[in-house]
């Protein structure tokens, strides 16, 4: 009984809430969701190689095995350290230093977009594709 | 998992009186209003650069919410939605063209998916006010 009530109470104010829902903004909401979702899983999960940009002109490539630790002079001062297989922002002195807070990656991407610099690892095959 | 600590990542509110002019007043209401808006954000801020991400993300994000209202099949929450998800765009196009990589494509899906669901709620709190908005004009 006391099931019952909740469930028609639940009802009534879903239909209440939700009643100019069209079944085209289900469809389009979902449609979305499921893109970006599914890009989400062809983003490559591992890597080998590290590449580093500034202003849009590639300044490091090198194997992620590779322990490293570079300066990056622009408007402001990145600090990136490649170390056991893995590479981030060490150290920026942008207003938010959102770069630092990605913390150590092993895959993808991470990017200090007031310094204009961008870490990313590859793996090995993609390294040739042209990126500009 | 991947780690994202993405700067353009908010919720959006603003966002609300953009939906409720546009269906309260029309489409070249809400574009008038989502000027004013980036150019708020200018002035509260003083950067350029923020001039440049509000401006194109509120316009491609306000012209793709008039066209979807102009098909008169999509109620605020789907507008609102598919709003959230172009601004993100207009960002993305922003940063890369600052940049001059396509590398920033790579944050795209993780953006869409927090604009659709931020933009669907704001659509919900949109419509609500709208629906309060038209009812004290009608009196």
């Amino acid at each position: 009984m006391l099931h019952f009530a909740v469930l028609t109470g639940y009802n009534l104010i879903m239909r209440k809430l939700f009643s100019s829902i069209t079944k085209h903004d289900i469809i389009l909401i979902s449609a979305l969701l499921i893109f970006s979702i599914a890009a989400l899983f062809f983003l490559p999960k591992t890597g080998d190689t590290v590449q580093v940009f500034h202003d849009g002109e590639i300044v490091y490539e090198a194997a992620l095995s590779k322990n490293c630790e570079f300066q990056i002079f622009g408007k402001y001062t990145n600090i990136i350290k490649i170390e056991n297989g893995k590479a981030g922002y060490f150290y920026s002195d942008c207003p938010n230093a959102d770069c630092v807070h990605i913390g150590m990656i092993s895959a993808g991407m991470a990017a200090c977009a007031p310094n204009g610099t961008i870490l990313r690892i590859i793996s090995e095959a993609e390294v040739d594709v042209v990126v500009r | 998992m991947m780690n994202f600590a993405l700067p353009g990542l908010k919720p959006g509110f603003s966002n609300i009186a953009v939906v409720v002019a546009l269906i309260v007043l029309g489409g070249r209401y809400a574009v008038v209003i989502s000027l004013i808006k980036a150019f708020a954000s200018f002035f509260a801020t003083g950067s350029v650069t923020v001039l440049w991400f509000s401006l194109a993300a509120s316009l491609l994000s306000v012209l793709a919410m008039i066209i979807l209202y102009r098909t008169k099949k999509f109620s605020p929450i789907g507008i609102s939605a598919a709003g959230g998800v172009f601004s993100g765009l207009g960002q993305i196009i922003v940063i890369c063209a600052l940049s001059g990589t396509p590398l920033y494509f790579y944050y795209l899906p993780i953006l869409s998916i927090f604009g659709v669901l931020f933009g669907a709620i704001m659509g919900f709190l949109a419509e609500a006010i709208s629906k309060i908005v038209l009812k004290q004009r009608k009196n």
